[in-house]
C-alpha cells in the first residue's frame, strides 16, 4: 500500500518533467509540428492508465503523452517519436499526435477526434470472441465527446454489452471553447443513462479516487460486465496547444489543483521531501538521457517511405 | 492480363448476387477469423439478400447485425482487425460510405502506414451496391469508386461477371490490403460461369473482347454495356476490342496500352463524374507513354456533371447506355 502512494507520485513526476521538457525543447525549436501537453492532468493518466493489466488495451488522445508514459513507455521512445526520428516508437511517420505503442496495446492518439472510439469498441468486441477477459480503455476530452462517432460507439459498446470503459479526460476546453459554450448539460458522465450504462463523474485530481473507480469498473467488465462512462474533472492549465493565446480563457476560471501536491498533502508521512528530492532528481536523469536519445537519433531515409509503403499494402 | 477462360470442369452458372454469397461462405468456413458486418445482414439476409442464409449456417457471432451506425461498423471493424481477425462490412449503398469516409481513408487505409510494423495488417473489406438503374435518386445511385481509388491503402474492386464477384472477393478477403468492393445493381441477377475455389487477385484488367478498329474500357456495369456495344458495332463492320478493368485501385493499364497500340483508338465508359474519375487517369496514364500517332483523340463518356435524378426517364436520359456507347465509337470512326 505505502510503495503504491510512492509508485503513482512517481508516475506523476516522470510526466510533469517529460511535460515540462518538451514545452522548452519545443519552444526552443529542437522539433516541428503540434505540441498538446496535458501538464497538470497527471492524475487522470496514472489513476487510468496505471490501473491497467498488461493484456488490456488503450485508445488515448492527442494529449497522451501522459496516457503512455503511465501505460509503460520509456520516455526516450516517446521523445524521439516526437523528434521525428527513425528511433521513435513509429519511426517518426506517425509524430507527437498519432503516436501509438501497439506492442504495448496503446492504439495511439488521433488527428481525427471521435475516430479512436469506434476502433475501442472493435477491440473489445475481439476481445470478447476470443473469450479473454481484458478491457478497453478509450481516453476522450470533453470537446471530442460530441462527434457522432462517440455516439454511434457507445451505442455499439452498449447493445453488444462490450468492456469498454469510456474514460472523458474533461478539461473544460473544446480546443478553445469553454464548456458551457458547448454543453447543455453539467455532467457528460449524464450521456451514459441516454446509452443504457452507467455514467460517473469525479474530480481528475485525486489519483487514489481515479485509481480505485477505474479498477472497480473494470473489475466488473472482467468478469462480463458492459461498458461504463466516466468523467473526470480538471481545468486545463495550458492552452490547447503550446503557444495558444488562451484569450478565450476567462481569467475567474482557475487551473485545477496540483495532482502531485495534492498526494503529498494527503500522504506527508510516505512523501517526505526526501523522497520526493529523490524522485524528482531520478526523473530527471531519465529525461536528459531521453533528450540525449532523441537528438542523437536519425530521421527516417526517405527511400524508406516506399518500403513501409509496399510493406502496408498501399497499392503502387 | 487474363485472357477468357472456357469451361472447366466444375464451373457452374451462377448468378452475382449468389456468386457473393457463397464467397462469403467458402471464406467464412476455410477462416474462423472471417466475420460479416452490416445493416440487417443477419435474420433479415440483407436488404438484397446478398447474405442468404449466412445467419442460419454460421450464427449470430459471425453474421453480425449493426446499427444504421455506418462510423462505428467500420470503426469496429478495424479494431478487429488489430486483433487478427478478418471483417467483411456491408453497407447497403456506396453512397453511404461518405458517412463514414473519415474511418475508411483517414484510419482504416493510413494507420498501419502511419504506426509501421507494429500495427498488424488491417484486412478489412468494405463490399457496398454501387452504381444507379433502379430510379433510386441521388443519395443511392452514384459511382464514387475515384474517391476511394484517390486515396494510398485501399484496393478498389469493381466487379462486372460472377466469377470476377467470386474470386475478387475471395482475394480481397485473404489480402492484407483493406479493400473497398463495389457490387454493382444491376448485375445482381446476372447469371455467368463460377469455378468453385478460384481465387483472383487485383490489379489485372480483363480482355473480353478481341478488335481491331477501337478499344471500349467499362468496369462494372459499363464493362457490359461495351460488350454490348460490340455485338452492335460488328453489325456495322466495326471491330471493337473490349477490357473489363475489374480493378480501380491498383489499376492495370498495360493490357489498356497494348489494345489502344493496336487500335489507335480509345473510349472509356463510366457511370461516375468525368472530372477527375478514372476514365480521367487511364488517358493520363496513356498519354504519359509514347504510343505514337493514335487514329482519334481519347475519350470518355460519363454522366453529365450534376446528382443523379430518381424518375425512371430522367435516370435513361442521364445514364450511359449500349446506343451511346455505339454512337461515340461511330463518332470516333469517323474522326
Amino acid at each position: 500500500m505505502n510503495g503504491r502512494i510512492v509508485d503513482l507520485f512517481r508516475e506523476m513526476q516522470r510526466i510533469r518533467i517529460f511535460e515540462e521538457t518538451v514545452i522548452r525543447l519545443f519552444k526552443a525549436s529542437e522539433f516541428s509540428g503540434f505540441l498538446h501537453t496535458g501538464i497538470g492532468q497527471e492524475a487522470i493518466a496514472v489513476g487510468v492508465c496505471g490501473s491497467l493489466q498488461a493484456e488490456d488495451w488503450l485508445t488515448a488522445t492527442h494529449r497522451s503523452h501522459g496516457h503512455l508514459l503511465a501505460r509503460g513507455v520509456p520516455m526516450h521512445l516517446l521523445l524521439a517519436e516526437i523528434y521525428g526520428k527513425e528511433s521513435g516508437l513509429c519511426e517518426g511517420v506517425a509524430g507527437h499526435v498519432h503516436v501509438a505503442d501497439m506492442t504495448r496495446r496503446i492504439v495511439g492518439g488521433n488527428g481525427v477526434l471521435g475516430q479512436n472510439q469506434p476502433i475501442a469498441t472493435g477491440l473489445a468486441l475481439g476481445l470478447r470472441l476470443r473469450r479473454e477477459s481484458a478491457v478497453v480503455v478509450s481516453i476522450f476530452g470533453d470537446g471530442t465527446a460530441n462527434e457522432g462517432a462517440v455516439h454511434e460507439a457507445m451505442n455499439l459498446a452498449a447493445i453488444w454489452e462490450l468492456p469498454v470503459l469510456f474514460v472523458c479526460e474533461r478539461n473544460e476546453f473544446s480546443e478553445l471553447s469553454p464548456y458551457t459554450s458547448q454543453f447543455k448539460i453539467k455532467s457528460v458522465a449524464d450521456r451514459a443513462a441516454a446509452y443504457g450504462f452507467e455514467g460517473y463523474s469525479l474530480e481528475g485530481t485525486d489519483v487514489e479516487a481515479v485509481g480505485e473507480l477505474v479498477q472497480r469498473l473494470t473489475s466488473k467488465m472482467r468478469r462480463g460486465g458492459g461498458p461504463a462512462l466516466v468523467e473526470l474533472r480538471v481545468v486545463r492549465w495550458h492552452g490547447h496547444y503550446e503557444g495558444d493565446p488562451q484569450q478565450y480563457r476567462d481569467a475567474a476560471l482557475r487551473p485545477s489543483a496540483d495532482p502531485l501536491q495534492l498526494l503529498t498533502e494527503s500522504h506527508p508521512e510516505l512523501l517526505g521531501q526526501e523522497v520526493r528530492e529523490s524522485i524528482l532528481t531520478h526523473a530527471r536523469e531519465e529525461m536528459e538521457a531521453a533528450i540525449r536519445f532523441a537528438r542523437q537519433g536519425s530521421h527516417l531515409d526517405p527511400e524508406a517511405l516506399f518500403a513501409r509503403a509496399a510493406d502496408t499494402g498501399v497499392p503502387p | 492480363m487474363s485472357t477468357s477462360s472456357s469451361l472447366v470442369p466444375g464451373t457452374v452458372l451462377k448468378k452475382y448476387r449468389v456468386a457473393i454469397r457463397d464467397a462469403l461462405a467458402e471464406e467464412m468456413t476455410r477462416d474462423a477469423n472471417v466475420l460479416l458486418m452490416g445493416q440487417d445482414i443477419g435474420i433479415s439476409n440483407g436488404l438484397f439478400r446478398l447474405t442468404e442464409g449466412l445467419y442460419e449456417r454460421f450464427g449470430p457471432e459471425r453474421v453480425r447485425d449493426t446499427p444504421i451506425s455506418e462510423t462505428a461498423t467500420v470503426g469496429a471493424a478495424i479494431g478487429l482487425a488489430m486483433l487478427g481477425f478478418r471483417p467483411v462490412v456491408e453497407i447497403a449503398f456506396s453512397d453511404l460510405m461518405l458517412t463514414c469516409f473519415d474511418t475508411i481513408v483517414n484510419q482504416l487505409a493510413k494507420l498501419r502506414w502511419m504506426f509501421g510494423s507494429q500495427c498488424p495488417p488491417l484486412p478489412v473489406v468494405i463490399r457496398a451496391l454501387t452504381g444507379a438503374g433502379l430510379g433510386v435518386g441521388s443519395h443511392h445511385s452514384q459511382s464514387l469508386e475515384a474517391l476511394f481509388a484517390h486515396m494510398p491503402g485501399l484496393n478498389v474492386l469493381t466487379p462486372a461477371t460472377s466469377a470476377d464477384a467470386a474470386g475478387l472477393l475471395k482475394g480481397a478477403i485473404r489480402s492484407s490490403t483493406p479493400t473497398i468492393f463495389l457490387e454493382h445493381k444491376m448485375l445482381l441477377r446476372d447469371s455467368s460461369p463460377v469455378t468453385p475455389g478460384e481465387v483472383r487477385q487485383p490489379g489485372e484488367a480483363f480482355l473480353t473482347r478481341t478488335g481491331t478498329d477501337l478499344t471500349l474500357v467499362g468496369y462494372a456495369y459499363t464493362a457490359k454495356l461495351a460488350l454490348q456495344s460490340a455485338v452492335e458495332l460488328a453489325a456495322k463492320g466495326i471491330a471493337a476490342e473490349v477490357i473489363d478493368l475489374r480493378s480501380i485501385s491498383p489499376l492495370d493499364t498495360d493490357t489498356v496500352t497494348t489494345s489502344v497500340l493496336k487500335t489507335g483508338r480509345l473510349l472509356v465508359i463510366q457511370e461516375a463524374y468525368k472530372p477527375f474519375g478514372v476514365g480521367a487517369e487511364v488517358i493520363a496514364r496513356l498519354a504519359a507513354k509514347n504510343l505514337g500517332h493514335l487514329k482519334a483523340p481519347m475519350d470518355r463518356l460519363a454522366v453529365p456533371f450534376m446528382p443523379i435524378p430518381a424518375s425512371k426517364a430522367l435516370e435513361q436520359f442521364y445514364l450511359p447506355s449500349v446506343s451511346k456507347v455505339t454512337q461515340r465509337a461511330v463518332q470516333m470512326m469517323a474522326a
